[in-house]
């Protein structure tokens, strides 16, 4: 109770520098680790990219739907608060023109983050419009989301990291703030607790299934190549 | 949240020393001020507690600026310095006369006569005084000082904190930069940035004007013992806005909000927004150990949300301590400058 009180309280400004809502701050980093590829037998750390922040392999900073303290923190539906199908836009500060749904891997060069790691502090404020979509109700458990490629389209793998103590505050004045960081102890791994290996913590080795829109247009093509070459067939 | 302060034995008054390479070498009446920090019920219950360093580190040089060389560079007579001395670990320069008398700037170059500083948006050779103008002119005083850092402040491998491997288990070091939280901590050798990989932050300056909310884990006792130079002038403190910023008292003396003794005076202000409620004025938060109090100007006294008293002027925003301010009014520059009187007289 008493962490919760002195942590809301912290909570206070950031986006009261433009608008004067209350805020959410969440700060986080790789910390002493890397994130690689699906290759468990190898180290090679995903991308990130050129100097400038946005262009490694992208990760979304979110939440699952159900996950609070007392379930597990995979439940319910992935929904992601930045990264590549975000609906948050604004610049994070400190970066080269990177905005909210561009967060990738290698981001923020200017705080050290290369190849692998991540180091960034977002601010999320109720009455910015770019900043306030999704918001998760307080006490929801947070997640990373990684991906092996730098667009989704080009991603085969994945993989979430999650922390019972990576809990989201409401937002406050100042900003309330959420601290993670991969040298937290008790990481969750997604992989492993879909019956993965313990090795596959801090690999990209969930294989990634097609949305179902993208299903139902490959089925409608198959149908359709199906209707064409019988008609041609019975042309011939 | 308990507190004392000695202004020491002077050591000096005013300007003693030497003449080395034509630098002046000043030392200022000294003292120290101590703070409690209420210890944690456990790693996962911290408490909070706001402090602020009330000194200056002694002054290495003191001299008169002798030229104003860009809108953010300026000399001194004779080549008293060496090349990136004042680099290699940050240091302030602080006007103690002229129009700017209480500000101060970081050093972020320097030659052997010329400094180069960040402005904070200042335009140092301006002409005309104006809304974004700090105005220096030649022979005006100026101090140079080592900047207050974490390592300077707290120490570097031997802390009185806990150390801790990531931000959660350690106690923390929470400095605002306008927008959030930088949040530190030390891991036993440096100091570290929740949210930065660089390895060694020792040399993060705590500016003379910001406050420090510091989280504790440990569940022992704590006391921060803050020494240095007693301020000697006037202190110029910026309150832009729209925006927030969490700002020291500045002075090793209790001060209120508008009371009969030592007035701190935000209202005053060019364009300080007064309201019936604090959801339509200005506000002053002051931590009260384990929340904000809201503060606000009706135009005619201090108020507190959720307090029906009708007068708060003399609310103390106790020595070693920080507010936070968070403006609705637009303001920028000199109009957004508090210009605190000195609030003591010095031997």
């Amino acid at each position: 109770m008493l962490k919760n009180i002195a942590i809301y309280a912290i909570g206070l400004t950031a986006a009261l520098q433009v608008v004067h809502g209350q805020s959410t701050q969440v700060t986080f980093d790789s910390g002493s680790f890397q994130i690689f590829n699906s290759n468990t037998s190898a180290s090679i750390p995903l991308t990130g990219g050129s100097a400038a922040d946005g262009n490694g392999a992208v990760f979304q900073l979110g939440y699952f739907t159900g996950a609070v303290n007392g379930s597990n923190n995979f439940t319910g539906t992935f929904v992601p608060l930045t990264g590549q199908g975000s609906a948050n836009t604004a610049p994070i500060a400190g970066s080269t023109g990177e905005t909210m749904n561009q967060t990738s891997i290698g981001d923020l060069t200017s705080f050290g983050a290369g190849n692998g790691t991540f180091a960034m502090t977002l601010l999320f404020n109720t009455l910015d419009s770019t900043s306030n979509n999704n918001l998760p109700p307080a006490g929801t458990i947070m997640s990373i989301r990684f991906f092996d490629g730098t667009s989704l389209g080009n991603s085969n793998f994945s993989n979430i990291v999650s922390n019972d103590a990576w809990v989201w505050n409401a937002p406050g004045t100042p900003p309330s703030v959420v601290a993670m960081t991969l040298d937290d102890a008790n990481l969750e791994w997604y992989s492993i607790f879909l019956g993965q290996a313990g090795n596959t913590a801090f690999h990209t080795t969930l294989v990634l299934i097609p949305e179902p829109s993208t299903m139902a247009l490959l089925m409608v093509g198959l149908v359709g190549s199906a209707v064409w070459m019988r008609r041609r067939a019975k042309v011939a | 949240m308990k507190r004392s302060l000695f202004l020491s034995a002077v050591i000096a008054c005013g300007i003693l020393v030497g003449n080395l390479n034509a630098q002046t070498v000043a030392t200022n009446p000294v003292g120290f001020n101590t703070s409690t920090i209420t210890p944690a019920l456990s790693v996962s219950a911290p408490s909070s507690t706001v402090v602020s360093a009330p000194f200056y580190a002694p002054a290495d040089f003191r001299g008169s600026v002798s030229s104003l060389d860009s809108t953010s560079s300026f000399s001194f007579s004779g080549t008293p310095f060496t090349a990136s001395q004042f680099t290699t670990t940050p240091h302030l320069a602080r006007m103690v006369s002229g129009n700017s008398v209480g500000r101060f700037f970081l050093i972020t170059a320097n030659t052997t006569s010329q400094i180069t500083v960040n402005t904070f948006g200042y335009n140092l050779v301006s002409g005309a005084p104006g809304n974004t103008d700090t105005q220096i002119t030649v022979g005006d005083s100026c101090e140079i000082c080592p900047a207050n850092t974490l390592g300077s402040l707290f120490g570097t491998s031997s802390v009185p904190f806990q150390t801790g491997t990531t931000s959660a288990t350690a106690d923390n070091v929470y400095l605002f930069n306008g927008t959030t939280w930088d949040i530190f901590f030390n891991n036993g050798t440096h100091w570290k940035q929740q949210g930065n990989l660089s390895t060694n932050l020792d040399n993060t300056v705590v500016y003379p004007d910001r406050g420090m909310f510091i989280l504790r884990r440990g569940t022992g006792a704590l006391s921060l013992t803050f020494l240095g130079a007693v301020p000697y002038s006037n202190e110029r403190t910026d309150f832009p806005g729209p925006g927030s910023s969490f700002k020291s008292n500045r002075f090793p003396v209790d001060l209120t909000l508008a009371g009969a003794t030592n007035p701190l005076n935000l209202q005053t202000l060019p364009g300080w927004q007064t309201g019936t409620t604090s959801a339509t004025a200005d506000n002053v938060y002051l931590w009260n150990g384990t929340t904000w109090n809201i503060f606000f100007y009706n135009g005619t006294h201090w108020k507190q949300q959720g307090n029906l008293s009708s007068n708060l002027d003399s609310t103390a925003i106790p020595i070693g301590t920080a507010m936070f301010v968070v403006r609705r009014s637009t303001a920028s520059g000199n109009n957004s400058t508090l210009v605190q009187t000195l609030p003591y007289t010095l031997p």
